[in-house]
């Protein structure tokens, strides 16, 4: 659905230039990135289980982000940390691409330092769809939770994130890591 | 300590123990049976540790500086050009945009207000003010709402453009007439019977000027003194930019007239339907099964007082209720969120992520009626109807 709106955008003439950002904003928004960056493609990579991917997935929530919003906003980091999951979750929930993907990855054709030996492609292959799979099963809540929680975010950043009590947040991870294990034996 | 603490907190004292009270980490030590149910969630976690770790980033640290080079090609914005003349006029006028945003929350709430009476059946002729990235609940009592005047107890509202509505029968008609490359949902819920019709509006403006004596005179009917008044507030005005927008129905309930706008059928086949008679959602018994909206995000513009001023004059007013004020200064950041009224008694309202879009979901699990509004990408989306809040979050969901 982004994509289709971002190509309405673009066919409504809307320019970038409109949302574009004063200098001081824009320093404002590079220090958000380069604080934020690394904890953004944490996010995505326990969710998909691929940095390149993941690197990706940030510069789509980085550049969403930067279109829509201002970068002193409090809400920023908790923003872009949600929206990381949120479009990690997307990716791996979206079979063509995926499918694509695992196409490319079997004919060696990604730029990885692992493709010269196809045994380990294949057990990084199978380890990648072990995460890909579980996040795939899991409620959205409890996909999130463990995404948060696994890279590195405290219970209150966690709380932030998902917009819930920090009260609630051992509750939904402890649901989620009961259920991820029943998946996972199942 | 004889009660056992919470689950949650078992689980936390395992991740942050400093985090938990003292009291609560002591009987735990001495719990044979919170001791269990820890070992239980360690298991848990310990399998979920050893499924996510293949997410664990390698030993390569994340550098975000090339990662910021790809996003400045990318998006030329990020990079600070030195600005021209020409630029920093707009910047300037993009800044007063951003400060009457704020201001708009506050306008937004009184028009959306007014909103619910038009559903209600109260009043007929409103102007509603949009704001176009987030949407958040405020309780309203609508018992509280017997004397709430309108925006002419304030100041005088004028219409600059004044948009049109014409009715289509196909997406293409629909997406031809407004302009907008239109999104369509994926499977809908069995009752959702019947072809789609469209009504698009086109775009329209309209402007708010700010009247001292008119606010005194609401001060005067309410018993009440006007407060003192920020300079330059006097005689200001606010104006917004609206639409174009797309209602596309579903369901045998047509005559949806969500702007109470003349009707103006053209081209397209099949009579107007009567106007103004239903409300925003077409009355009681009038729900249509499906409503989809979507529009260009509105803009509302300012000609002078700063945002601190408009809200703090704006909330003082005679007529808005104390709880209302209070919730409105509570907002996070009022330049990105529109506040919608959710009257107490009628509705409840909760959050849901729509595609990655914060989205606020109105209704129930009880099928009379849901809605949900979120914005993506400059564009403002609706859908509502006689169906649960998980139906229509689903079909929002669903859109493409």
């Amino acid at each position: 659905m982004l994509d289709r709106a971002m190509e309405a955008q673009i066919a409504m003439s809307v320019p970038v230039s409109d949302v574009s950002m004063p200098p001081s904003m824009v320093q404002v928004f590079e220090s958000l990135f380069v604080a934020e960056y690394a904890r953004v493609v944490g996010i995505a990579n326990r969710v998909l289980a691929d940095r390149a991917e993941a690197e990706d997935v940030a510069q789509e929530v980085f550049l969403d982000f930067h279109r829509h919003h201002s970068p002193a906003a409090p809400y920023a980091p908790a923003w872009l940390r949600r929206a990381a999951w949120h479009r990690a979750l997307n990716r791996v929930r979206g079979r063509r691409r995926r499918e694509r993907r695992e196409q490319l990855d079997a004919a060696g054709a990604r730029d990885d330092a692992w493709s010269s030996d196809p045994q380990r492609i294949a057990e990084r292959n199978y380890d990648r769809e072990r995460v890909r799979s579980a996040m795939r099963k899991l409620p959205p809540r409890a996909a999130g939770v463990l995404a948060l929680r696994y890279s590195g975010l405290s219970y209150a950043e966690v709380a932030e994130a998902m917009g819930i009590g920090v009260g609630q947040v051992g509750t939904v991870l402890r649901r989620a890591e009961a259920r991820l294990k029943r998946e996972v034996e199942s | 300590m004889k009660r056992h603490p919470s689950r949650s907190v078992l689980r936390q004292m395992q991740d942050e123990p400093g985090a938990v009270a003292e009291q609560e980490r002591d009987h735990v030590a001495a719990c044979a049976t919170c001791q269990r149910r820890s070992e239980v969630m360690a298991t848990a976690a310990s399998a979920a540790a050893s499924v996510l770790d293949e997410g664990t980033l390698d030993g390569s640290a994340v550098d975000p500086l090339p990662a910021l080079r790809r996003l400045r090609s990318t998006e030329p914005g990020v990079v600070a050009p030195k600005p021209t003349l020409v630029d920093r006029l707009r910047r300037r006028i993009e800044f007063a945009h951003r400060r009457a945003l704020r201001a708009g929350a506050v306008l937004a709430v009184i028009a959306a207000t007014m909103g619910t009476l038009v559903a209600t059946g109260v009043a007929s002729d409103i102007i509603k003010i949009f704001q176009p990235e987030t949407f958040v609940a405020v309780t309203i009592d609508i018992t509280s709402l017997g004397t709430f005047p309108d925006l002419t107890g304030y100041g005088s509202v004028k219409v600059l453009q004044t948009p049109h509505v014409t009715t289509a029968t196909s997406l293409a008609g629909a997406a031809s007439a407004s302009g907008l490359h239109l999104l369509v949902p994926g499977k809908l819920p069995s009752e959702v019977k019947g072809q789609p019709e469209f009504d698009v509006m086109s775009a329209g403006s309209a402007s708010f000027t700010f009247s001292r004596t008119a606010a005194s005179g609401t001060a005067d009917k309410l018993g009440t003194t006007l407060p003192a008044l920020p300079g330059g507030l006097d005689g200001s005005s606010l104006t917004l930019n609206a639409g174009p927008v797309v209602v596309e129905t579903v369901g045998s309930q047509r005559s949806l007239d969500p702007f109470s706008l003349p009707s103006t059928p053209t081209s397209t086949s099949g009579p107007a339907e009567p106007k103004g008679s239903h409300g925003l959602l077409g009355g009681l018994g009038g729900i249509p099964q499906l409503v989809i909206v979507q529009m260009k995000a509105p803009v509302l513009y300012s000609d002078g007082p700063s945002v601190v001023q408009y809200e703090d004059a704006l909330l003082s007013m005679p007529g808005i209720p104390p709880s209302l004020a209070s919730q409105l200064k509570a907002l996070g950041d009022p330049s990105s969120t529109l506040p919608i009224p959710i009257p107490t008694s009628l509705a409840s309202a909760h959050s849901a992520d729509i595609n990655g879009a914060p989205g606020l979901v109105i209704g129930d699990t009880t099928g009379i009626a849901s809605g949900v509004i979120w914005q993506s990408h400059g564009l403002v989306f609706a859908v509502a109807g006689s169906l649960t809040d998980r139906q229509v979050v689903a079909i929002a969901r669903s859109m493409r």
